[in-house]
């Protein structure tokens, strides 16, 4: 076979290996080869030489898609879980203050007085003015938006110790039978008191014997009763309201009263 | 690696085919266009992201053999076609549980199919056998032109520029001297078996 001939047959073997060559062509390369045994080695010389040039094209193509990924993140083990309990935790910390500034600011808390200074440490017995008036939780009620806003003023000046401002202030409210209904027992105490501390101890007395031993507020009238005879200068009438709250085991100013009895029997 | 854009199958067929510049295009738009099934396939063979990548670059190189040699022949997407050598190649993977990396798994050793039509021609002996591998042997720029021209498909101009020869007529005689001195290293080492 001459070199043009075998020059020939070794670009028909190429355009093979690529993929471009016909059917027609490709009979032509089997015949050859069958026919000569010469071109049998050159196509496998061939066929060597380029499987060799691919394989080194594909390693150094596959090297080169290989370096194009991005580096591989190396992952941390601990954190990452640590993040993820504590981050629902922060997240229901913070609504919970959220939640909890908005509740304040939309309903301000219920305004309380200040409480009744005790005057029963080192106290006179004989000077009126130091009798401790009724706790103001007592005469504020849980229903306040429900409550006269005569009684609360009512109750503010009561508690500055402006007495006769709150007798004014409660008057109008002796004429709603409704609220009279529902607080009869603060609003008599109030009313007694109130004039105990104005020495009208009559009417002091009159407020306060129309509680009845029912009502809740009927262990501060007893008090208060024996308290106005007591400054009233009715030592005998205060001294059986005094030794009946000494003898009553639960009342709560048992102790001040022996005291008071004590005073009387002097 | 730039990312490029959109082409269509018979576009990436193409290219493939006429080699040079455009082999280089479409060989870097396919690395980026089916990333894709990396996680969809990590998800159901749980292999390491490393194990994938290298499973990824394995079956680029064998979608791009089998556009080239005529393998692929359009009876399904190219996407599809790259599914299955992928989801193929991560499977031995995950069977073999190998653990080299970056390593060319077997197949890209192996004569292709057209090599081994070819070889069968001749006769059986070389059917089953790996590629024996000289080219190394030979220097750098004899490497470079004859892979540039026998597989990359530059044209001898692209070949003389690529390799700093002074034409295309160089860079012509040059790939004869190199593919001549590769077939006589293989001569000799094949007498030697």
């Amino acid at each position: 076979m001459s070199q043009d001939k075998m020059d020939y047959f070794i670009n028909l073997i190429d355009d093979f290996l690529d993929g471009k060559l016909n059917k027609e062509k490709e009979m032509e390369i089997r015949q050859a080869i069958k026919e000569d045994p010469l071109l049998q080695k050159v196509v496998k010389q061939q066929v060597q030489a380029r499987a060799n040039i691919r394989v080194a094209g594909e390693a150094e193509l596959r090297t080169k898609f290989a370096n194009s990924f991005d580096p591989i993140a190396v992952q941390t083990k601990s954190k990452p879980r640590l993040i993820k309990v504590l981050l629902p935790i922060l997240f229901l910390f913070g609504l919970a203050i959220l939640a909890y500034y908005f509740y304040t600011k939309s309903t301000p808390p219920i305004k309380r007085l200040p409480p009744i200074a005790s005057v029963e440490a080192g106290e006179n017995l004989t000077i009126l003015a130091t009798v401790e008036d009724p706790s103001y939780d007592l005469l504020r009620s849980e229903k306040d938006s429900e409550i006269a806003e005569n009684w609360q003023n009512a109750v503010q000046a009561f508690i500055a110790k402006k007495y006769e401002t709150s007798l004014t202030i409660l008057l109008p409210l002796s004429n709603d039978s409704l609220f009279i209904a529902d607080h009869f027992g603060k609003y008599t105490l109030m009313k007694g008191v109130a004039n105990l501390k104005l020495e009208r101890f009559a009417k002091a007395k009159e407020n306060l014997i129309a509680i009845s031993p029912e009502n809740p507020y009927y262990d501060q009238a007893i008090w208060y009763l024996a308290l106005s005879d007591y400054y009233a200068g009715n030592s005998a009438e205060a001294k059986t309201q005094l030794e009946a709250i000494v003898n009553n085991k639960t009342h709560y100013k048992k102790r001040l009263a022996q005291k008071y009895l004590v005073t009387i029997k002097k | 690696m730039h990312k490029p854009s959109k082409y269509t199958d018979d576009q990436l067929i193409a290219g493939m085919k006429s080699g040079g510049k455009d082999f280089e295009n479409i060989s870097t738009y396919m690395f980026h266009a089916y990333k894709g099934f990396l996680p969809k396939i990590k998800n159901k063979l749980h292999l390491s992201q490393q194990q994938m990548q290298d499973a990824y670059a394995d079956s680029l190189v064998k979608l791009i053999r089998h556009i080239k040699n005529g393998s692929f022949r359009k009876e399904s997407k190219v996407s599809s076609y790259f599914y299955t050598i992928f989801y193929n190649t991560c499977v031995d993977v995950s069977r073999k549980n190998a653990s080299n990396k970056n390593i060319l798994t077997l197949e890209l050793l192996e004569y292709d199919a057209r090599e081994r039509d070819l070889l069968k021609m001749i006769d059986n002996k070389e059917e089953a056998a790996q590629v024996v591998r000289l080219i190394h042997t030979l220097g750098n720029t004899c490497q470079r032109i004859l892979m540039d021209w026998g597989y990359y498909g530059y044209s001898m101009d692209e070949i003389a520029e690529r390799s700093n020869l002074s034409n295309a007529e160089s860079a012509r005689s040059m790939k004869y001297k190199c593919l001549k001195k590769l077939k006589k290293l293989i001569n000799t080492k094949m007498d030697s078996l």
